[in-house]
């Protein structure tokens, strides 16, 4: 072979390494990363998962209003089941998310008309009074403990008196409670609710006493029961 | 065509190897230069908190979240009005970052938060004609202000990593020169075993055509996919200065691979320059 063949393939293949060692190295690199971090890499890349999301956060402090009173004309689509009893249809209920107004809570008697939010966040508690999102929402047969500041909208609790009349609306439903009772009990007190009663009773608590200036250590619980409302039908797909 | 003589391969293939291990030395070294010159420094926090506005939104969200406490404690609105400002955020900011960069805790103190906080009090009480303030539950507001004013200053993580930040900053200065006697060393072991030195300029050009690509993929993937900003931070301030800062550490990491592309380019003419010297 001539001097000037042998010259001119060793430096096509002189240049093709400048280009294929480089890629070679990088995935070097990053395998020797890998194995120098592979004990911990699981729970980096957990990390990494609990930290991003798949969308930018959202920051505004603006709240969802999924509220849309029920008119007094107008049928809710329902269901009778075995026990005669009608129950709203599960897909006409738009369940809310944590921090959307989903209702109103009305106590005449005590001035009190405020926006009802799921979660007691502090965007909630800021433009009304909360569900805590570990209890459930009206109609669905279980404990609903409203929270609300003593200051603001919950300050005319403390007029509450026994048989007074609680209304509570929803895009679903109109549901009409009865006061039963208050009791001041310590804010630790967990007696005071039982989040696990298998029957619709309404719970409305905030702290005491009134309108005094700083935190304290007590809480005001009003307990209501269930008078009137259509319940949710909770079996999903049943029968489908 | 003649085979190379096996000897000569055996060569060739270790002074590969060696390329990829200062492709390593060079990956790290950069790494860390960037580490020492942002994350471990105190000046490159504080001035992208100071063009990310983080002091500003900071005070609108600690004045919006000590309101949510005056609506729990019977406090109007007013009372916090002008309350918590940048300055004083700057500054107690700054205290707690030279604390935390020279090892003494991420310590925030709020003796001086409190002592403000208990004399507009005594302001409020006074003008508002409230006579019976019960002791304990002013306390307890007075120390839950408090909190809210240290929590919103602390940055998420920092009080746990602290052990381990301080341990890497500290070792990092030894590490950067470990790193570069290394690379030295690596680049004099290609001159002095290798008779034809455009072999030697070679075997550094593969390195550092590796060190631009490890380098730069990383961070161009996270500029293009716009991952950085998909980050879950409770704070609005926070978010703006993460991204901004990890903004900031993507570019000067890119900066760098790019000074080895140019590196790369250079060694490549130089090395086909000295390659037809010696051929002709």
């Amino acid at each position: 072979m001539s001097d000037k063949k042998r010259r001119h393939r060793h430096k096509k293949s002189d240049g093709k390494s400048f280009i294929i060692l480089p890629i070679i190295f990088l995935f070097g690199t990053y395998l020797v990363l890998y194995l120098a971090l592979a004990p911990s890499f699981s729970t980096l890349f957990s990390a990494a998962g609990m930290f991003f999301s798949d969308n930018e956060k959202d920051y505004s402090t603006e709240y969802k209003n999924i509220f849309v009173p029920v008119s007094e004309n107008s049928t809710l689509p329902t269901v009778t089941k075995e026990d005669n009893k009608s129950y709203v249809k599960n897909d006409a209920v738009e369940y809310p998310n944590y921090g959307n107004q989903f209702g109103e809570l009305i106590i005449e008697e005590c001035g009190i008309d405020n926006k009802l939010f799921f979660g007691d966040g502090e965007v909630a508690l800021r433009n009304g009074v909360g569900i805590y999102n570990g209890s459930f929402i009206p109609g669905y047969g279980r404990t609903i403990l409203v929270a609300g500041h003593n200051n603001t909208y919950f300050n005319g609790l403390k007029y509450a008196e026994k048989g007074q009349t609680v209304v509570i609306r929803t895009s679903y439903g109109n549901y009409e409670y009865r006061i039963t009772g208050t009791a001041v009990k310590k804010a630790t007190d967990r007696s005071a609710y039982d989040l696990n009663a298998d029957y619709e009773n309404l719970i409305m608590y905030t702290c005491y006493p009134f309108d005094e200036l700083g935190l304290t250590d007590y809480r005001f619980f009003v307990y209501a029961e269930l008078v009137s409302g259509t319940p949710i039908d909770k079996s999903i797909g049943e029968g489908d | 065509m003649a085979k190379k003589p096996f000897s000569s391969r055996v060569r060739n293939a270790v002074f590969i190897l060696l390329s990829f291990l200062l492709t390593l030395i060079l990956f790290l070294l950069s790494s860390c230069t960037v580490l020492e010159a942002t994350l471990f420094n105190s000046e490159f926090i504080f001035d992208n908190m100071n063009s990310s506005n983080y002091f500003i939104d900071k005070c609108d969200e600690i004045t919006t979240s000590l309101i949510d406490l005056g609506y729990a404690s019977g406090l109007d609105e007013k009372f916090f009005d002008n309350f918590v400002d940048e300055v004083m955020l700057s500054e107690d900011t700054r205290e707690y970052l030279d604390n935390y960069y020279s090892g003494n805790g991420a310590k925030i103190d709020t003796t001086d938060f409190k002592q403000s906080f208990n004399t507009e009090l005594d302001e409020y009480i006074a003008n508002n004609g409230i006579e019976d303030v019960n002791g304990k539950s002013r306390d307890k507001l007075v120390n839950k202000a408090a909190q809210i004013y240290r929590s919103s200053l602390e940055i998420p993580l920092f009080s746990k990593l602290s052990a381990y930040f301080l341990t890497a900053k500290n070792a990092m200065p030894f590490i950067l020169v470990g790193l570069a006697v290394l690379a030295g060393v690596i680049c004099l072991v290609f001159f002095l075993a290798n008779k034809w030195k455009h072999r030697a300029v070679k075997y550094i050009c593969y390195a550092t055509s590796g060190a631009f690509l490890s380098l730069g993929i990383v961070p161009a993937y996270l500029m293009i996919s716009g991952k950085i900003s998909h980050i879950n931070l409770d704070s609005r301030a926070l978010y703006n200065m993460f991204v901004q800062s990890a903004n900031s550490v993507c570019l000067a990491v890119l900066f760098i691979s790019l000074f080895f592309l140019l590196v790369s380019l250079g060694l490549y003419f130089l090395y086909r320059r000295m390659y037809k010297k010696v051929s002709s």
